[in-house]
């Protein structure tokens, strides 16, 4: 039967029905697959747009050019409360300093090899040397240190540090003085070796109060 | 119809998928890394100050004894202070000499054995954890032992 010009008047119909439907058809998918792509984009977007900022292929020991390196410093208040002696363990004191525009929480400690010593100060400025008593014989390390530098150790709780602000803790009983310590670091101040690393968390999180109160305990 | 409805729905919700799934870091590593310290990175900490004993005093036991009762107080802070040691100096002159250990371990009061006759003085040093030594205290005032008559008397 021919399709041409003489076809039966319902016939040309059914097909420009169906000519209709298939124009639709594909139309709507084109456009549903356009608002789907717009929509996903948009959403992930808005879900963490922070994300961007921080680079999100920044993953382990890596860095994004936009995260900046936390700062922790040595500082003298509050005073330490457990001190050190002779085969025992002392508080640690210190400010952790936060230039980004987000806060971060810190979740664990990276440590030196467990033969990195701290070098002893006669005062807490830790301005003048204590005589005797220097990185290589003080015989203080951080406490749970090991033989293998970059050992990873658990906080006690995070800490979260507010968007460029600044947490100072008292690491308590995270500082190790071994028994056969010389007398000369007796009522010593120590600048405690560099951490190699934190383990951090960026994003949005209610910052921790300052003096704040933590430790790893292994 | 309704193929072609569940169709377009799929390609949109594929779409959907595809695209958010697109959009997420890999394995979360956009929100947990490891964050680099600037060289220096550390905290403070602080020793124990080995705080020598106070008040360290010398007595007759009795007129009649040539032994001495040394006594003395608890320094502050006494945080990980493990014993005492004291140290006595004697000299026939009214200087005394250097001084040597006497006894270790030792509680306040102590109380010497019986001294040969010289002129006595004394001093205590307080021991932390078992290792650190704290200065001497202040010495005792001079004490005299003689062979007879009163055999313990201070100046």
């Amino acid at each position: 039967m021919s399709t041409g010009v003489f076809a039966r008047p319902e016939k040309l119909h059914k097909r420009k029905v169906q000519k209709h439907n298939r124009f639709w058809t594909r139309r709507s998918t084109i456009v549903a697959a356009v608002v789907g792509a717009l929509l996903a984009g948009g959403g992930a977007f808005a879900a963490s747009s922070w994300v961007v900022g921080l680079n999100s292929g920044s993953s382990g020991e890596s860095q994004s050019a936009s995260v900046q390196n936390l700062t922790i410093s040595a500082v003298a208040t509050p005073s330490a409360s457990n001190l050190l002696y002779p085969g025992g363990t002392g508080d640690v004191v210190a400010t952790i300093t936060n230039p980004n525009p987000f806060p971060v929480t810190l979740t664990a400690v990276q440590l030196p090899v467990n033969t990195s010593y701290a070098a002893g100060y006669t005062t807490s400025a830790l301005s003048t040397a204590q005589t005797g008593c220097s990185s290589t014989t003080s015989d203080v390390t951080w406490n749970f240190a090991t033989g293998t530098s970059g050992s990873s150790h658990s906080l006690t709780s995070a800490l979260t540090v507010a968007a460029s602000g600044s947490l100072t803790v008292t690491l308590t009983n995270d500082a190790s003085m071994t028994a056969s310590a010389p007398a000369a670091c007796e009522a010593t101040y120590f600048s405690m070796p560099s951490l190699t690393g934190v383990t951090a968390t960026g994003g949005a999180a209610t910052p921790t109060t300052s003096p704040a109160t933590d430790s790893w305990t292994s | 119809m309704k193929r072609r409805h569940s169709f377009r729905w799929l390609v949109f919700a594929v779409t959907l998928t595809v695209g958010f799934l697109a959009q997420q870091p890999v394995g979360g590593a956009a929100t947990h890394w490891t964050v680099s310290l600037k060289t220096g990175s550390g905290g403070e900490a602080q020793s124990i100050t080995a705080s020598p004993p106070t008040g360290a005093t010398a007595k007759c036991t009795s007129p009649s004894a040539q032994t001495i009762i040394v006594s003395w107080n608890t320094p502050s802070p006494s945080t990980h202070l493990t014993s005492y040691t004291v140290y006595e100096a004697k000299s026939t002159t009214g200087t005394p000499g250097s001084y040597t250990s006497l006894k270790t371990s030792a509680t306040s009061p102590y109380t010497t054995l019986t001294l040969s006759p010289d002129n006595y003085w004394f001093e205590v040093v307080a021991i932390y954890a078992s290792k650190w030594s704290s200065a001497y205290s202040s010495a005792t005032a001079e004490t005299t032992i003689a062979s007879s008559g009163t055999e313990c008397q201070q100046p």
